[in-house]
Order: C-alpha cells, then structure tokens, then sequence
C-alpha cells in the first residue's frame, strides 16, 4: 500500500475560548471548549454541521487532565498518512502515533554523546552566567535612576523599608492624595493609596509595557502619580484593601 | 550637557549631547521625537529629587530627560 506523508496540520487554530482540530479521520473541524472537551473526546458520534461523523479511527490515549493540552497542541508528534485504502472510502488523513525505539548504542556513541551533551551544558552555563551579569547592570542602572528621583525623605524611606510615599495635588479638587509605592517584591499591585492615617486602602496595579528591570517599572510609576494623577488612576487597575 | 535616558530592558540607554552640537542635537531630536511617536513618555527632571514634568517637544537646553514606555494597568 502506497502512503504519502503530509505534514500535520493541515489546518489549525486555537484561542483561549474554542479551538479547532482536524479530525483524525475525517477532514473536518470540530470546535469544542474546555470544559465540553472530554464528552467531544470520547464521544462516538459528532455532529458538524448538518452531518454527523463517527470517529472510527484509534486515537491518542488522553485523560480527562490531559485532554484539553493534547486537543490543542503537540501536533508536531503526529504525522498523517493518505493511503489507498482511505482514499478509496473517501477519507481524508489518517493518523499513526509515532513509535519510540529504545536507542542502543556502543560505547563510543556514548562517549560522544555524553561530550555533546557537556560542551552544551557548558555552553549554556557560560550563556546563562552573561545573562545574569547583564541582568544585574540593568537592574543596577534602574535603582540608580530611581533613586535620583527621590528626595531626601524619600531616600531616607527607601533605604530603611524599601518603599517610598508619593503625595500629589489631586488638580481634580486639589486635595493631597499619599501614594506607597513598594520596591522589595514585584510590580503586581505594588501602589498603595494611604489614607489620613497612613494605612493602605487600595492597591493599583499598573507597570511599563515590555520586560523592564523592577526598579524602571517603579521610577515611572512615580513620575506619572506626579505629572498626571487622574491619568494614573484611568490606567492601573485598583483593588480596595481593608483599612 | 544634555542627557537622555531611555528606560529599556538594560535598564535605560544614555544619549548625551552637547547643545553647540548641531549633529548631537540632531540625533537626539531625532531619538525624542521616534520615542515619543511609538508613545514613549518624555519627562525633564530638572535636578535630583525633582519632580518630573512631562514635555512633548525636545528642547536641546533640556539637561535631564527621562522616556519611559507607556505604562498598562496589570
């Protein structure tokens, strides 16, 4: 029997809500959902459209935990097979899972495997240790960014807790509004609004587009609270803590 | 001297000129204005601890100017 080889998909698309997959098969989308995903698995007949199809080939062994991952990805394990057979009926792809042979090797494949395998690990050391040092200037140029912007209170804050209170002129009604901006964690939610007494009661979440040293995301929280209250506000997304 | 920092993934990148230096003040218009259209922020800083004011045009007297990319509610 004559096969040709095509390579998966054909067809696909996903999305956070539905996705798409061809069916094993038969050359046809079906849409499902996480949560309806493992009744469209096992189930014997589907309805596309106005027909309804039975699946009649083997399938991927999947679990209720594992459906949804195996639905909507690692296509790249599978290959489709046309073949005389299910051309003859009609059919579309047909699918065989890929088989996995232990490998046997002698030992001077080993010995070359295992010096393959530690010049990567030394390659991908030397890699990740030069990350890390750029890493770590651009984390040092950001504190010093930040700290040129504090003033003197400011500094004296930050130092001692790693925090620093922002007051600004709400040009709304012109009353002074206090903002904690915290810099020991990360810059989920890290803009406290203070009340009269100085307790926190909401925290804003707002940070810069793109990867950022923690200390760049800070400095410009900063310097919007300052220019632009009312536009700070319109930006993050705020969450009321108790008081 | 005038100086622009631009916040970037290396924490920010200098860009100083010299207001007599029609090519450094060229290159430095030049870096504000492609910024500023891709929605980067423009703010002087006009000494340490100041507070930032956000400008619009690049002025070449301007000593410190801090461009931070737009900022997203999280």
């Amino acid at each position: 029997m004559a096969n040709t080889y095509y390579s998966w998909p054909f067809t696909s698309a996903t999305s956070t809500a539905t996705t798409n997959r061809i069916d094993y098969w038969w050359q046809q989308n079906t849409t499902t959902t996480a949560s309806n995903v493992w009744q469209t698995w096992t189930s014997p007949v589907y309805t596309t459209g106005n027909t309804n199809y039975r699946q009649t080939t083997e399938r991927r062994p999947a679990t209720r935990d594992t459906v949804w991952t195996i639905w909507n990805g690692d296509n790249a394990v599978y290959r489709t097979v046309l073949s005389d057979e299910a051309a003859a009926r009609g059919m579309q792809y047909q699918v065989t899972l890929p088989s996995f042979q232990p490998v046997v090797e002698t030992e001077e494949q080993r010995a070359e495997r295992l010096e393959a395998e530690r010049i990567r690990r030394e390659e991908y050391a030397a890699k990740e240790a030069e990350r890390l040092k750029l890493k770590a200037a651009a984390d040092a140029r950001a504190k010093e960014l930040l700290t040129m912007l504090l003033d003197e209170e400011q500094q004296v804050e930050y130092e001692r807790q790693g925090s620093f209170v922002v007051k600004v002129r709400d040009p709304r009604d012109q009353r002074f509004r206090s903002f904690r901006i915290l810099c020991t964690g990360g810059v989920a939610g890290n803009v406290r609004e203070l009340n009269e007494e100085g307790r926190a009661i909401r925290s804003g979440c707002i940070h810069l587009r793109g990867p950022q040293p923690n200390h760049d995301h800070f400095a410009a929280q900063k310097l919007l609270l300052e220019d632009d209250l009312p536009e700070f506000e319109r930006i993050a997304n705020w969450s009321r803590m108790a008081a | 001297m005038g100086e622009l920092r631009v916040m970037d993934g290396m924490g920010d990148t200098r860009l100083m000129w010299d207001p007599n230096n029609a090519e450094e003040v060229s290159n430095a218009r030049r870096t504000f204005n492609d910024l500023t259209k891709k929605g980067h922020i423009a703010y002087e800083v006009k000494r340490k601890g100041g507070v930032g004011e956000r400008i619009r045009t690049f002025d070449p007297e301007m000593s410190k100017v801090i461009l931070t990319p737009q900022l997203v509610g999280g």
